[in-house]
């Protein structure tokens, strides 16, 4: 059984932890580099003045960048949720083939028509809309065992499958909030890691001769600034992916529940 | 999954619930117990949360939920008690019964703080008023905190993992019917999963003090009168612990 989408959406989150961690020695390398930029500067005084600059601009931003990133992380609950989902779905799953085994075994008895005592079928009653309702209501009924187990285990799913799609609205606030993190890291990541980038070659440009240490961090750091922002994309697809996927796995939670237990009566 | 009336007189009843022709096969066989005094009942080891669905049905055929009022987890394999906060979900507040040694080992399957410790020299397992239900030590047989449970009213005794054997899928009797033809299912798991031949000569003392009409094993096939003796006899003479080079 298992739900496909709630199993997606833990993939997508599981994988955008793992771009999170990627930022971190990506960040520690813009600090190394802003270090060396400044080293190769120093000599040339007032002439190096300007890449200083640039330098500086690289330190900020690999500030800003690790303020947010930090932020997305530690709102990352995401995973803890999602490990939640993952034991009240293993739950949630018994519970429904213990109902589907109910059905089951009174069909062989040759029962399947039988009436709950307020006169539905099993599949009426579980089409109605206050389930949980109905649940407690036969299961107060003394008439007849087998109505009371199909009630206590309606109840346990239903009570499961409200706390799984509790659990889904969590992952899909936070989901929200990490997609307005991840914009903002995209914003700083891509403008200004790509305004650094050709400054740091621009002024590098203006050296020759002694300016070979200069160019080569100046080459370090556009390739930083490249690997930033295709790092921000990985981040942003991802979290695009979150966003789009949690509501479409709430709408399966929703239906996935009555569907089987239909099947079942079906089978 | 079937189940089988083992015992019925007075107020005492025994049912076990085996053979589930649906269970995958990827788990070991398994029998559950129910024992029940007027109605309400314990269940003994009532096993894995893969044959939870098949269980509690079944289960629902012979009591209401309501009316199991205790649970007894021998030891703490997962083929005993793994399927217990599902029971916890589904039964009004039973105490659980554990050797008090697995007592935070128990809870990674469910129970939290609600467990009962049985101490190691065993005590009585209460049920709707009467006290003769007892557990039994059966230490490191196989596990290092075990228990089997005797019922003096029914001469039952629950045995565990003791005398457990690993059937063919084409044997499809309860009850061991030819003793020296069962040996070969039981031979090669009590040498390999009984650890102790002390511990082991342990238990059958205990057992032989008392008056057994049916040995329960958790695995395999039941034993009768003559054959609990023999199966005492036999188990007597097996040197166990084979994992251990001599
Ligand atoms: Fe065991
Ligand atoms: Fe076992």
């Amino acid at each position: 059984m298992g739900s496909h989408e709630v199993q997606e959406v833990r993939r997508i989150a599981i994988n955008m932890n793992q771009v999170f961690a990627k930022m971190a020695p990506l960040i520690f390398s813009t600090r190394i580099l802003s270090l060396n930029a400044q080293i190769a500067s120093a000599p040339l005084g007032y002439a190096g003045y300007p890449f200083a600059v640039v330098a500086r601009e690289l330190v900020v931003m690999s500030a800003e960048i690790d303020q947010l990133v930090t932020e997305a992380s530690s709102s990352f609950c995401v995973i803890n949720e999602i490990a939640q989902t993952v034991m009240m779905e293993k739950k949630l799953n018994l519970f429904r083939e213990a109902l589907r085994h109910e059905l089951m075994a009174r069909e062989a008895e040759g029962r399947g028509e039988e009436r709950l005592p307020c006169g539905s079928s099993l599949c009426t009653f579980i089409e109605g809309q206050d389930m949980a309702l109905s649940a407690s209501t036969h299961a107060t009924c003394s008439a007849c065992k087998v109505e009371r187990i199909e009630c206590t285990l309606w109840r346990q799913i239903m009570k499961l499958g409200a706390g799984l799609m509790e659990n889904l609205k969590r992952i899909d606030d936070l989901s929200k909030h990490l997609t307005s993190l991840v914009e903002r890291i995209r914003w700083v990541a891509a403008r200004k890691s790509h305004f650094i980038g050709v400054s740091a070659s621009v002024e590098a440009s203006r050296f020759n001769g002694n300016g070979d240490s200069i160019r080569a961090v100046a080459e370090n750091i556009t390739l930083l600034a490249r690997n930033i922002a295709a790092m921000q994309d990985r981040m942003h697809e991802a979290a695009m992916n979150l966003t789009q996927r949690v509501p479409q796995a709430m709408e399966q939670m929703r239906f996935e529940g009555v569907n089987h237990i239909r099947e079942g009566v079906a089978a | 999954m079937k189940s089988f009336e083992l015992y019925n007189k007075g107020n005492r009843r025994w049912v076990v619930f085996a053979r589930d022709p649906l269970r995958p096969n990827f788990v070991i066989d398994t029998n559950q117990y129910l024992i029940t005094q007027a109605g309400k009942g314990i269940l003994l080891d009532p096993g894995g949360q893969e044959i939870f669905p098949a269980f509690v049905s079944a289960l629902a055929r012979e009591i209401s939920l309501n009316d199991i009022v205790a649970i007894f987890a021998s030891h703490q394999d997962p083929d005993i008690i793994s399927s217990l906060a599902l029971w916890l979900d589904v039964c009004t507040d039973p105490p659980v019964y554990v050797p008090y040694i697995w007592r935070t080992f128990i809870p990674h399957f469910g129970g939290g703080e609600r467990l009962t410790s049985i101490p190691d020299e065993g005590m009585a397992l209460p049920l709707n008023g009467t006290d003769d239900l007892r557990a039994v030590p059966a230490h490191y047989t196989h596990s290092a905190g075990n228990f089997s449970v005797y019922d003096p009213t029914a001469k039952i005794l629950f045995s565990g993992d003791i005398g457990g054997a690993l059937l063919p899928a084409d044997f499809t009797s309860l009850f061991v019917e030819n003793f020296g033809n069962h040996v070969q299912y039981m031979e090669g798991f009590h040498k390999r999963w009984m650890p102790s031949n002390a511990a082991k000569n342990d238990w059958i003392k205990r057992v032989r003090m008392l008056d057994v009409n049916m040995m329960c094993p958790q695995h395999g096939a039941i034993f009768k009168k003559d054959d609990v003796q023999r199966f005492l006899d036999w188990f007597e003479k097996l040197e166990v612990g084979s994992a251990i080079a001599k």
